[in-house]
């Protein structure tokens, strides 16, 4: 996707809720010894899709568990649709959506079953149900298996039901956990496709990945989290300027090297003077990434 | 994958769903914020409604037939006969069964390994209705089936008596092992671990309370422990009053005070581990 057409959100819901869709401040989260989140600040803002990205045990999850309400932060405070996470769960419930990462839909349910107990725990009135999800069922393309029981489905369509299920209560803010994990590309895409719809209908979405490409492509704004701290936050164009808009790639005995520039002839200029195969490329997300944290995406991503 | 079609209802509604509720039609509605549990849990149940029946009544009923067919005499009332003395046991043996163990699996399984039960901390309510939701839930299926136990027994037995009392002292004995339930879950790391605390001590406490034979012929210590825990004042009210008609007050206190200590406790382990 290009940057320019990556227009924060349609806002349909400006006058309702604020600017500041969501906001951390010098958050902290420690599980005994250990400190799964440290420090982070960030602010999402309303109609934005805001990218997690970082290797596995980042604190990724633990975030955005803190917004979601399900996880109470050591220190900090957390802000969702204007109100204070501590001291209002019920109010941030009511508003927010989840697709959490590991399929957790009742299996021996239908689909459609799925949605109506989501409805029922979230009190949609009777009259709206069953309008709400038959429309819901046909925007993730599940009508003609809604009947059938949820242990029939394969990955994606169990995927596509989880995105269903959270909007069945019309909430602004979406959280997505990680939600192309073990999908296969088309899959993905279309996933993606339903991301950037539910976003253009105005809706705020913050997603966790540790596929580059995804936060890269869907992504209005990313945070690099890595060890529970934020230690990048910018758009995706922003964040490959930060190291220079071009790469020279090449292969030396100490693996492959990788050297940026800002202008296309200084990169094209240093390739030549080195006396080995280079590729001279656009800068991308996984070199920010990979300079950032050190280490290669795809291990960790395998982990 | 239908892309076209976004509800155009969310577009006028995105943002105030329920949220957009008046807050005193959400005042009025929280004495309530427990019945969507019921009912969610109604729709998990109304799948295998069958198999919980079985797995639950199996027990009692086999107790009961080998015991009849053992010592049965047909013209033997309740009140003179063991299988009168045992009928009331086994109804409570179906109660616990069916309020506990089923929870207790329920919780266990969706906090620890299916991670269903994000899905219901989501849900816009209090702790207290959460925990109320599936206790009245649970207690309910396990009232059922204590009643069919009951009811079977008049098929081995005659001359029971039913008075309403004796239907609110099963409910509290549902609801108080549904309590425990959800207490046993909040602290179990897995199914393994609540396996043992039913093995260790709920299982033998369904057979050490009063359930096959009065507590009194248990070695002194033995009968003194007895009464110190939660089913035995229950066992012998339920008898009383299906054998007699008339209750124990004390005894209903007690297995009452059993009830909100088991709430209390459940509900403060809830709180602590959705507060980790």
């Amino acid at each position: 996707m290009e940057e320019s057409s990556k227009n924060a959100g349609a806002g349909t819901c400006s006058q309702k809720y604020p600017a500041v869709m969501m906001e951390l401040k010098n958050v902290y989260k420690n599980y005994g010894g250990i400190t799964a989140v440290a420090g982070v600040s960030f602010q999402v803002m309303q109609g934005e899709i805001f990218g997690l990205l970082g290797p596995n045990g980042a604190g990724k999850t633990t975030t955005i568990r803190m917004l979601n309400t399900l996880t109470r932060p050591t220190t900090g405070e957390l802000y969702v649709a204007g109100y204070q996470v501590a001291g209002n769960q019920v109010e941030v419930k009511r508003r927010i959506g989840v697709v959490p990462q590991q399929n957790n839909l009742e299996k021996e349910l239908t689909g459609r079953e799925n949605l109506i107990l989501h409805a029922l725990l979230h009190k949609v009135p009777r009259s709206e149900r069953e309008k709400t999800i038959k429309e819901l069922l046909d925007y993730v393309g599940l009508s003609s298996r809604a009947d059938e029981r949820v242990q029939n489905y394969s990955g994606g369509m169990a995927r596509r039901l989880l995105i269903a299920r959270a909007l069945v209560h019309h909430p602004p803010v979406l959280f997505l956990d990680e939600p192309t994990i073990g999908l296969d590309p088309q899959t993905r895409r279309k996933i993606w496709d339903l991301i950037q719809l539910m976003n253009r209908d105005g809706m705020t979405v913050l997603l966790t990945t540790h596929y580059i490409e995804e936060a890269d492509s869907l992504c209005h704004r990313v945070g690099i989290i890595d060890h529970g701290r934020l230690i990048a936050l910018g758009t995706p164009a922003e964040l490959k300027e930060s190291l220079g808009k071009y790469c020279v790639e090449f292969l030396n005995k100490q693996g492959t090297e990788r050297c940026f520039f800002h202008s296309r002839s200084e990169a094209r200029d240093y390739a030549q003077e080195k006396d080995c195969d280079t590729v001279v490329r656009r800068t991308n997300l996984e070199d920010v990434f990979v300079e950032l944290t050190g280490r290669e995406a795809r291990e960790l991503a395998a982990k | 994958m239908k892309q076209e079609n976004w509800p155009q209802s969310k577009l006028e509604t995105i943002g105030a769903g329920p949220a957009g509720i008046s807050a005193a039609r959400r005042m009025a509605g929280s004495c309530l914020d427990w019945l969507p549990i019921v009912l969610a849990m109604g729709l998990v149940w109304r799948r295998r409604w069958w198999r919980f029946f079985i797995g639950g009544i199996n027990r009692p009923l086999i107790f009961l037939a080998i015991f009849a067919w053992n010592l049965g005499d047909p013209a033997a009332t309740a009140t003179d006969s063991y299988l009168g003395f045992l009928a009331p046991g086994m109804v409570v043996m179906a109660a616990v069964s069916a309020g506990y163990s089923d929870l207790v699996n329920w919780f266990t399984l969706r906090r620890t390994y299916f991670r269903v039960l994000d899905e219901y901390l989501l849900a816009p309510i209090s702790n207290a209705s959460l925990l109320i939701g599936q206790v009245l839930g649970a207690a309910a299926k396990g009232f059922v089936l204590a009643l069919l136990v009951f009811l079977a027994a008049h098929f081995f037995v005659h001359g029971f008596f039913m008075p309403p009392l004796f239907f609110v002292q099963l409910f509290v004995v549902c609801l108080t092992f549904a309590c425990l339930a959800v207490a046993v879950a909040m602290v179990a790391g897995g199914d393994k671990d609540t396996l043992m605390f039913t093995s260790l001590i709920v299982f033998p406490m369904t057979f050490f309370c009063g359930t096959f034979f009065p507590v009194e012929q248990l070695p002194g210590p033995l009968a003194s422990l007895s009464w110190g825990l939660p089913l035995t004042a229950s066992v012998y009210n339920l008898r009383a009053l299906a054998l007699t008609g008339a209750g124990h007050l004390g005894w209903f206190l007690q297995s009452l005070g059993w009830l909100i200590a088991l709430y209390l406790l459940a509900y403060f382990l809830l709180k602590l581990r959705r507060e980790d």
